[in-house]
């Protein structure tokens, strides 16, 4: 110390000098430990202070996709997605709210206010945010309340809300409290076209059921991305996109249907199984040189996208019934093509027929008639068909049935399709190895139904049914997706030669199924089966046809189950006609020549 | 530096001398070569050029301090300037965005409600009494002989 005291004398330092130097020998501390600690930030922590603000200000932005249409092959857009939103609240926040009256300085301040119609809102909190909110959501203001009270963080108020009216939320200033999440809507066609064979979605946005989820592989897209820095209002901050992958946008699918024709035909099918008081009624139009589904429809009135669609298949998919009648085509031709009997060959056929000790009979009490083959398809003799098979063996029987598509999948992959049942020749017992002749003992859907019809229209080719016409991606390119392939099954000249016959078919019901001016093809059927109480007391009565017959441009199918009025012909042959007669007026086809070939009937 | 620019302005004023000899001798000659090259010459980097030429000339060596320090804060300014500039533009942008997002929204709720009214056009149309066209006529021209008044 004294030593100190010495040296301070020497250099003449007095006490005023020794505070100075004290002083900033302090000072100099504090700005040493403050240049410490900025080393210490800069250079030392600097990678990762910076690293951890730049993450803070980093998002990564989802782009969302758009998942693809599904369109008519007319151009009817029977599916789409539009942007919706989804309107959040946070009860914590609205609970502490305080609107803000116009016209006070605070509002001056912050150049908005709370009102209801130029009115003070009246209340405060939860209350007066679902004031102002209930007009905007046409919602009840107290039940918008209630679920704004409390302390969570996330509560929805109203679900795929349009975007002007969550613009109209943004306009109420209630930013914190109540925000917009996008989310997407599936919007389908109006009425109950096609309905539960559409499908519907989920809420997550994931397909559900029907053709959306079938074809939920071609319909979604991928969502891109977008990473950047971002302001306070979520604006790009310049040079900071690091990452960018653009959404892939679903592609569209167009179906084979015609909107046109599937309206048409559902309103004839409605109309005429609710006139028939028909439990049910399916229609099926194929276009006979294509093989492409027109139209396809139930009388089951469901709206895609509702939770029925989701829940049920489509009826005119799933639904299978023994073909009756219809049936009586697979087994001429299969007479035919074996080479059994000729078309011509002449019958003597009686109402009740025995073979292998089992009795068959037809639908209505004749004396025995002189029928050639045309005549036994033309009269629909049961007894006959039995008569003319006899030499046919079961394997052929068989065959021929696999040949127009009976017991085989249709190929569509439709959602619950069902491809009927068809046992195998060994499981016959002896009265189902004849009953499979006039079309018992297995059953089909209405496509196969429609199929097996468009064998003979095609002159014996079995071509593949269509349902999706073209997948059209997002840069416009198209996709045929239509089934082309096709065999022959049945020789030319028997294909029309059983065309002929089912020409004479109609002359039984020409004034009810006729389609004046133009020659038809028809065969209808009536099968007994199985109703609710368990017994055979319900029947099918079903009708398909070929028009025109001279130049085959469309087949028809209807299926309706327990009509007024008992054989398919009287009653599903009604709706045939309208449906027929529309196609005609629809495709402006040329009317058909006088027929002049007509195979002999009787002898 | 300095010598090729002395050399090179020296060259028009001897050149310009010549006309004054033989006015009608090569008269283009000294249109392209006097004036058009040192107009080019003005542009750009060699007006630069020359003008540091002239501040490392000066005696004083404040000036060039004093240059070097506007030549900074300019720079700086102006980058100052284009980052504003970017920061608006992409305020700019992102507004945009969001009102061509808003925009598009709404396209596609309209397209989407006119899609639906073309999908219900037909129930419509029922629904006002219209109805498909039924039955049709047609005439057999078979057999149909002209009577010649046509040519």
């Amino acid at each position: 110390m004294k030593r100190f005291r010495d040296w301070k004398r020497v250099h003449g330092i007095d006490a005023f000098a020794t505070r100075c130097i004290a002083v900033g020998v302090v000072l100099a501390l504090v700005a040493s430990i403050c240049l410490w600690k900025l080393v210490c930030v800069q250079l030392l922590d600097g990678q990762a202070t910076a690293e951890a603000a730049t993450s803070s200000r980093t998002s990564k932005v989802t782009i969302s996709a758009k998942r693809g249409r599904i369109l008519a092959s007319n151009g009817t857009v029977l599916a789409q997605s539009v942007e919706r939103y989804n309107i959040i609240g946070v009860p914590d926040a609205a609970t502490s709210f305080t609107p803000i009256d116009c016209g006070t300085k605070q509002a001056k301040a912050l150049k908005y206010c709370h009102s209801i119609d130029g009115k003070p809102v009246g209340a405060t909190g939860a209350a007066a945010v679902a004031r102002l909110l209930a007009p905007v959501l046409g919602m009840d203001a107290m039940e918008l309340g209630a679920e704004l009270n409390g302390t969570n963080q996330y509560v929805i108020l109203k679900k795929d809300v349009t975007p002007q009216v969550k613009r109209a939320i943004d306009k109420l200033n209630l930013s914190g409290i109540v925000y917009g999440e996008l989310s997407s809507q599936r919007v389908y066609a109006e009425n109950t076209l096609l309905g539960p064979l559409l499908g519907g979605m989920n809420d997550d946005g994931t397909a559900a059921s029907g053709l959306e989820l079938t074809l939920d592989k071609q319909l979604s897209g991928t969502d891109g991305y977008i990473v950047y820095q971002r302001g306070n209002n979520g604006q790009v901050i310049p040079g900071t996109v690091s990452e960018t992958k653009n959404a892939q946008d679903g592609s569209d699918v167009m179906l084979t249907i015609d909107s046109d024709v599937d309206w048409y035909v559902k309103k004839v099918l409605s109309e005429g199984a609710a006139s028939s008081h028909a439990k049910w009624g399916i229609a099926v139009v194929e276009d006979a040189r294509t093989g492409e589904i027109l139209a396809l429809e139930d009388s089951d009135s469901i709206q895609a996208g509702s939770s029925e669609a989701k829940a049920n298949a489509s009826r005119a998919v799933t639904q299978t019934f023994e073909p009756g009648s219809i049936g009586k085509v697979p087994g001429l031709a299969a007479i035919l093509q074996n080479g059994v009997h000729k078309i011509d060959d002449h019958f003597t056929v009686p109402y009740e027929y025995t073979s292998d000790g089992q009795t068959f009979h037809d639908a209505v009490y004749h004396p025995d008639k002189h029928w050639t083959l045309a005549g036994i398809l033309q009269n629909s003799s049961n007894s006959g068909m039995v008569m003319a098979a006899e030499k046919l063996s079961n394997q052929q029987r068989y065959e021929m049935l696999t040949k127009f598509g009976i017991g085989q999948a249709t190929g569509l992959n439709l959602p619950g399709e069902s491809r009927g049942m068809l046992s195998s020749p060994s499981a016959w017992d002896g009265r189902t190895k004849n009953t499979v002749l006039f079309g018992q003992g297995y059953t089909v859907n209405a496509l196969q139904l429609s199929r097996l019809v468009s064998v003979i229209a095609n002159k014996g080719v079995n071509r593949q049914q269509s349902l999706i016409k073209s997948v059209t991606d997002k840069n416009g390119k198209v996709v045929s997706k239509l089934n082309t392939s096709a065999t022959r099954v049945l020789d030319e000249k028997i294909a029309d030669q059983i065309k002929n016959a089912m020409e004479s078919a109609l002359e039984e019901y020409k004034d009810v199924a006729g389609v004046s001016g133009y020659r038809v093809a028809v065969k209808s059927g009536t099968a007994e089966v199985v109703g609710d109480d368990g017994k055979l007391s319900s029947i099918v009565a079903d009708f398909a046809g070929i028009i025109p017959a001279d130049n085959p441009r469309f087949i028809v199918t209807v299926v309706m189950q327990d009509p007024d009025g008992l054989y398919g012909g009287t009653t599903s042959g009604k709706l045939f006609a309208k449906i027929g007669e529309f196609l005609m007026q629809k495709y402006d086809i040329p009317n058909s020549a006088a027929r002049t070939d007509a195979i002999p009937v009787e002898w | 530096m300095a010598t090729a620019r002395t050399i090179r302005s020296s060259e028009p004023s001897s050149r310009k001398a010549s006309p004054d000899i033989r006015p009608s001798a090569r008269p283009e000659l000294h249109v392209m070569s006097g004036g058009k090259d040192t107009d080019r010459d003005g542009s750009g980097a060699s007006r630069f050029t020359r003008f540091i030429a002239w501040a490392s000339s000066r005696r004083a060596p404040a000036i060039r301090v004093v240059i070097a320090v506007v030549i900074l804060v300019s720079t700086l300014l102006c980058a100052l300037v284009l980052r504003t500039q970017m920061i608006q533009n992409s305020f700019d942008s992102s507004r945009l965005e969001a009102s061509i997002s808003s925009l598009t929204q709404d396209v596609q709720d309209d397209q989407a409600k006119l899609n639906q009214l073309q999908a219900s056009l037909p129930q419509k149309a029922t629904d006002m009494g219209m109805i498909p066209q039924q039955g049709s006529v047609s005439i057999d021209l078979k057999g149909y002989k002209s009577n010649g008044e046509r040519k």
